[in-house]
């Protein structure tokens, strides 16, 4: 079976890329759906089963760290990976984002490869 | 850096500007002295088909009629070139398994035009928009790279200041 | 702002035109910079462990072939809106890896959403008649930038 796939990012553009990265892997996926923030991705999150999410950080409304609190704080949510990809990728970013449990950390501009990496890294550690 | 190694057995080789594309053979493709030349193999396993090319430059813009003469001296020309021969001889997008090695800024470049960075810029464009990833690559850096490919098994691989290297 | 300062937003610019849009860019100088029939500007503002913004205007066509690589769709796929949002999250990964050059490591900043809107002649002309904007020559088109910090 397939996998269920949620992108987080406030930028249709840049969701539409990383859906066409996803497309292009040889993983199996069955659904991508979109959330332009935090708070729709709790919103998609909570109304059907997701196996991964690749979020960004700044979003209006909500943005990525909120999200990870909120996600993490609620125990249907907090076991689902997260990637994050975002343009903000220091060092004191980084160990932020460590300490919130997430998968991996992509900065931007990224490669289609490194996304296939993350993703099947990210697979491999769930099994 | 022209090797003549009997234990690399390569019997077709690759020249600057050039390309060979075939299907099912037992032939060692090679290129040599990739520096800041671009160097693709591409092997599908199951129509056994695969190639090689060796791009000097980026873009063909700046001498369209060699570019028409050969296509394989530039980026844009030479990739498109490279995957419909491939295509034509049975080879699936979908099975088609891209190495790419060189691009690189040898020393004795004067890096005014970061020839090497802009020969993998056109050519993530290329595969990007024809949804092709890079199954391996070894690029950038300043040794000069010797690159094959084995149309028996599909492996390749690369030499570079004489050690050999999976790709 | 210092001149090795300026060379290395020019540097990052160039380095990110190349690796996100496949856009090669050249050093040029703002003297030289014509202002094109229709332009966009981009404002991308943050704060956190220092406050500024970076500002990027640049002819509509070449906004247009940005959104085309970046997609890795036809020219013609491009709708207005992701024309808009193209410039905008170039904008905002310009500004993201200029931070990252410029200040130390473990500095968190928040970058706000990008706004993105048709600058006017006023908008160009400041631009160029400033010391501390950035121009890149793209093939014959201009792309202006000016980062600020405080």
């Amino acid at each position: 079976m397939g996998l269920q796939v949620l992108i987080v990012d406030d930028s249709s553009l840049t969701r539409r890329v990383i859906e066409k990265t996803l497309r292009m892997t040889k993983i199996q996926i069955d659904g991508i759906r979109h959330a332009a923030n935090g708070r729709e991705a709790l919103v998609e999150l909570r109304s059907s089963p997701c196996d991964l999410v690749f979020s960004d950080i700044n979003m209006p409304e909500m943005n990525g760290i909120e999200f990870l609190d909120a996600k993490n704080a609620d125990p249907k949510l907090s076991g689902i990976p997260v990637v994050v990809i975002s343009t903000d990728s220091s060092e004191g970013r980084a160990e932020q984002l460590k300490a919130r449990h997430v998968t991996a950390f992509v900065g931007k501009p990224f490669t289609p490869e490194m996304v296939e990496k993350v993703m099947s890294n990210a697979l491999e550690a769930r099994v | 850096m022209i090797g003549t190694e009997t234990s690399t057995r390569a019997n077709r080789t690759v020249g600057i500007s050039e390309m060979i594309v075939e299907r099912d053979t037992d032939n060692v493709i090679v290129t040599y002295s990739l520096g800041s030349c671009l160097g693709v193999a591409v092997f599908d396993p199951v129509a056994r088909v695969g190639g090689m090319i060796h791009c000097m430059l980026p873009l063909s813009k700046i001498d369209p009629a060699k570019a028409q003469a050969m296509p394989a001296m530039f980026v844009d020309t030479g990739i498109p070139t490279l995957l419909q021969a491939c295509f034509d001889l049975g080879a699936d997008s979908k099975r088609l398994r891209l190495s790419v090695a060189g691009a690189g800024s040898p020393l004795d470049d004067n890096h005014v035009f970061n020839i090497g960075d802009r020969n993998l810029a056109v050519l993530r464009k290329i595969l990007w928009k024809n949804s092709l990833l890079i199954a391996a690559e070894d690029t950038g850096g300043s040794e000069p790279r010797t690159l094959y490919l084995e149309m028996k098994t599909g492996e390749v691989y690369l030499k570079a200041r004489g050690d050999r290297r999976a790709l | 702002m210092s001149l090795e300062i300026l060379e290395s937003i020019s540097s990052v610019s160039m380095s990110v035109l190349e690796k996100y849009a496949f856009v090669f860019a050249d050093a040029a100088e703002v003297a030289e910079a014509v202002e094109p029939a229709n332009v966009l500007l981009a404002n991308v503002a943050f704060g956190g462990a220092a406050t500024g913004e970076l500002q990027v205007a640049m002819p509509m066509e070449l906004a247009a072939e940005i959104a085309s690589n970046v997609l890795g769709s036809d020219p013609s796929e491009v709708t207005p809106l992701l024309l808009k949002d193209a410039v905008g999250e170039l904008a905002n990964v310009l500004c993201g890896n200029m931070l990252k050059a410029l200040t130390a490591p473990d500095k968190i900043f928040d970058l706000q959403p990008p706004a993105v809107s048709a600058a006017s002649q006023a908008d160009w002309k400041a631009l160029i008649s400033s010391s501390q904007t950035v121009a890149l020559d793209c093939d014959g088109q201009f792309v202006l930038l000016q980062f600020t910090c405080k």
